[in-house]
């Protein structure tokens, strides 16, 4: 009797068990017609703010539910409850992004299946939730201006997987060294499908663009068989 | 900081493999992490011994290789890699480029040992 050794060549992602989970809750999402948004950014960008903008244009017209993600507090859910919409906290316990799995505990305290929109709000993180398919329809993420016009160049991958950027606090545009245009040029060489719109949360000022958009995906998610 | 819960799931699929090769420990462990994936070498490195203790690959070696980002010129099609090209395609001077490689975490490859008589040919003597 002796040792046998050997080595067995695998390749497979570490990964690929998330991008099977997300795939699945995608799926049963589509059957229920309910439109998953997933929404990035890092801290202090403004996605509460936003998506408050949002449920403003869009809650009489379509039954929404809003998930919050962070590592602790309730403090977002408690500001989107306020707005009368159905908000749920989900803590990550120090997570720095919500995979497939979380996101599917989330979905299944919302009753999906009377919703028409749901929106993920991400960890504030500009990294690792590019990373991690949570199953959404699409992904949004948002730029503010005082970040810089320079977070294409160095978070790559997150312009790469958003199908729709927010470039926030344009009322700020007049105190820093912000190049909208050299922004979108960034943006349009990762991602040259992305929608790029202008925004401001504490002037409402873009928002119904914004809203379109929404109306225009959750049509289509919803009406395509 | 997420390595950990990844590298559970390294554990997870490596010890699936293995028990499929019918092996009883897995000696030695190749990854391929990608310079765009927010899997941090290091830390890897660290977390490993605590990781996998109690499992198959409990004092395997552990080999990791950088995998770097690769694009390709949405202009003219030409493959190249985004860093040593200083993010423009070296063909026709382009900087509108498609990510193709360089986001993954995967096992290359393990390293398997069967303790008793066993030729390798997966058949069982």
């Amino acid at each position: 009797m002796m040792d046998q050794v050997r080595i067995i060549e695998i390749q497979k992602s570490v990964l690929d068990n998330n991008d099977q989970e997300a795939e699945r809750l995608r799926k049963k999402l589509k059957s229920e017609k309910t439109f998953l948004l997933n929404l990035m950014s890092s801290p202090g960008a403004g996605k509460t703010s936003c998506i408050l903008r949002i449920l403003e244009k869009l809650k009489e017209e379509m039954r929404i539910g809003v998930m919050e993600a962070d590592i602790d507090s309730s403090i977002d859910a408690e500001r989107v409850g306020r707005s009368g919409v159905e908000a749920i906290q989900l803590h990550t316990g120090g997570m720095c992004h919500l995979d497939a799995a979380m996101t599917e505990q989330g979905i299944e305290q919302l009753d999906t299946e009377n919703l028409d929109l749901v929106i993920l709000e991400n960890v504030g993180n500009l990294v690792c939730p590019a990373e991690f398919d949570t199953g959404a329809a699409k992904n949004a993420m948002i730029l503010s201006v005082p970040e810089g016009d320079d977070k294409p160049l160095k978070y790559p991958l997150m312009f790469t997987v958003a199908d729709l950027v927010l470039i926030n606090k344009i009322d700020c545009l007049d105190y820093f060294e912000f190049d909208i245009e050299a922004v979108k040029e960034r943006i349009r060489r990762l991602n040259p499908s992305a929608v790029i719109l202008e925004v401001s949360a504490r002037t409402n000022e873009g928002f119904d663009l914004v809203a379109d958009w929404f109306r225009e995906n959750v049509k289509q998610w919803n009406g395509e068989s | 900081m997420h390595e950990l819960s990844i590298l559970m799931g390294m554990v997870e699929t490596a010890e699936q493999y293995a028990r499929e090769q019918h092996a009883d420990r897995i000696t030695g462990i190749t990854l391929e992490i990608g310079e765009m994936s927010s899997v941090v070498p290091e830390y890897v490195e660290f977390l490993f011994p605590d990781v996998t203790e109690q499992t198959m690959l409990e004092g395997a070696s552990l080999t990791i290789k950088r995998q770097p980002v690769c694009v390709a010129c949405r202009d003219c099609g030409q493959v190249y890699e985004w860093r040593k090209e200083k993010y423009r395609c070296p063909g026709c001077g382009s900087e509108s480029a498609r990510i193709v490689s360089g986001r993954d975490f995967m096992i290359q490859s393990i390293e398997i040992r069967r303790e008793d008589g066993y030729d390798g040919s997966g058949q069982d003597h």
